[in-house]
């Protein structure tokens, strides 16, 4: 019954994270048509934060996750020798699946923490009053340049992740397994892994959003503290892991 | 003539605690009204009511021929955009620098913003902090920043909330330079502060706020010589 209870403000939630990513989108692409040069420049001050600060630890994890499904992989081989499906397998679900999902989390913890806790900190300083005082729209200008710094990171994390799984992947498969690079490689980057990547790619994209969505949500809820901000911090790190989970399970379930 | 800002038997009820009750008041083009208050009195959420950040719990505020709780979102930020105002505390965009949050205010690029902003900098002695990012100010540069970007847009009404809060040693220079931008220009002003003496140097109409009634009183009654 509880969970019922919970239910009409979980639609909210939701209905709300849509309508602020819809707004960002809108007025971001509105004031990049106008030729707002301070659009330019909180895009210049969003790329970093978004796209390649978040690459320094999303690299390494993405390494040692193709690592860790390598050795699996590499296991399985020493005692089947199937390498054809195993290998085959192993690219696929790379790719598909582990990738877009470790990338979607970093996300997660990067974006969603991010947004809500620069909203909250913005009402605090009523920075948002201030906007709206000005006349412009805030929606626009404090969430607009993250999203589009977001979007423009998915197909570089997706790709430079994907990277580095399959080198991470490739070291336990030659050590155990005596798999040479080439061989792998061919597997690595034939059809149908690309195929994969791409479908990677789509679930990163929604991945990403929902993670948005959430951070924009948790973001504008009233802040009347400074103690209030790391709470909603943390409300969005959950609701977004529980949001980018329930989606990547729904996908699986419907692939 | 039309009023500029409006306020029809206005009240507001928060956490069942009325903190304005039946205001009315109406600010003409040219007419400058300050509204006196002791801290906590309301004039916080009588500007929030005044630019339509809040709706009113009873009433009807209308701010530049628009009714602020009625008209859309959109209708809205045009009305606000007449206007020139400074909050009290920090209202600047912390992560822009002083000519940013200036430029932001007034929507437009090119050569005449640029001169126009330049020439807001050097009247607020801001020519130095021109590039430094709003977060890293001094409280009196923040102030001065803060009244700068009120006047960017050439506004046909200012509502300033304590605007020398801060100013300290240029206290004076600066409510000389914002006296020279409003009254010969017979620009509209309303002023929200605790400083009686302020209020009658700078306003031709005085009203107190008590207890969530605005009360009117004459200008003479705090400070004999009253200027314009």
């Amino acid at each position: 019954m509880d969970t019922l209870k919970g239910l009409p403000k979980l639609l909210a939630a939701i209905g709300a994270g849509l309508w602020l990513t819809l707004r960002a989108a809108s007025g971001m692409a509105r004031r990049t048509l106008a030729g707002d040069a301070l659009a330019q420049r909180q895009m210049a001050q969003a790329l970093p934060v978004h796209v390649w600060r978040p690459l320094r630890t999303l690299l390494p994890l993405a390494a040692l996750a193709g690592a860790i499904a390598g050795t699996g992989a590499a296991r399985l081989l020493a005692l089947y020798n199937a390498q054809i499906p195993v290998l085959t397998a192993l690219a696929a679900i790379l790719l598909r699946d582990i990738a877009p999902l470790l990338v979607g989390l970093f996300a997660c913890g990067s974006v969603s923490v991010a947004l809500a806790a620069r909203l909250g900190a913005m009402a605090l300083n009523r920075e948002i009053d201030a906007l709206e005082a000005l006349g412009r729209d805030p929606v626009a200008h404090a969430l607009g340049p993250s999203l589009a710094a977001v979007l423009l990171s998915i197909p570089i994390h997706i790709s430079l992740a994907a990277v580095a799984a399959v080198i991470g992947c490739g070291v336990p498969l030659g050590l155990i397994a005596n798999v040479a690079w080439p061989l792998w490689a061919g597997y690595a980057l034939s059809h149908d892994a690309a195929q994969a990547l791409l479908t990677g790619m789509g679930k990163l994209l929604l991945y990403a959003l929902i993670a948005f969505a959430v951070g924009s949500a948790v973001g504008a809820k009233p802040v009347r503290s400074p103690a209030d901000i790391g709470r909603r911090a943390i409300t969005a790190f959950t609701a977004g892991l529980l949001g980018i989970f329930a989606a990547a399970a729904i996908w699986t379930g419907l692939a | 003539m039309s009023a500029l800002l409006a306020f029809d038997h206005v009240s507001l009820v928060i956490g069942g605690a009325r903190l304005l009750d039946q205001i009315d008041l109406a600010l003409e083009p040219g007419e400058r009204i300050a509204i006196i208050g002791e801290s906590g009195a309301g004039k916080g959420w009588l500007l929030k009511l005044a630019l339509g950040l809040v709706a009113p719990s009873s009433g009807t505020v209308m701010l530049m021929d628009t009714l602020l709780d009625q008209g859309s979102a959109d209708a809205r930020r045009l009305a606000r955009a007449r206007c020139g105002v400074a909050m009290q505390g920090a209202s600047l965009l912390g992560d822009l620098s002083v000519e940013e949050n200036m430029r932001l205010a007034l929507g437009s690029a090119g050569p005449r913003a640029a001169r126009r902003i330049d020439r807001l900098l050097l009247e607020f002695a801001l020519e130095q902090a021109a590039a430094t990012r709003a977060d890293a100010l001094s409280v009196g540069e923040r102030r001065r920043t803060e009244l700068a970007r009120a006047f960017v847009r050439d506004p046909e009404l200012l509502i300033l909330d304590e605007p020398f809060e801060g100013a300290f040693a240029r206290g004076d220079a600066l409510e000389a330079q914002v006296r020279r931008r409003i009254v010969p220009q017979k620009r509209a002003l309303l002023l929200l502060t605790q400083d009686e003496a302020l209020a009658a140097r700078l306003c031709n109409r005085l009203y107190r706020l008590e207890r969530g009634r605005l009360l009117q009183q004459a200008a003479a009654e705090t400070v004999p010589a009253a200027t314009s």
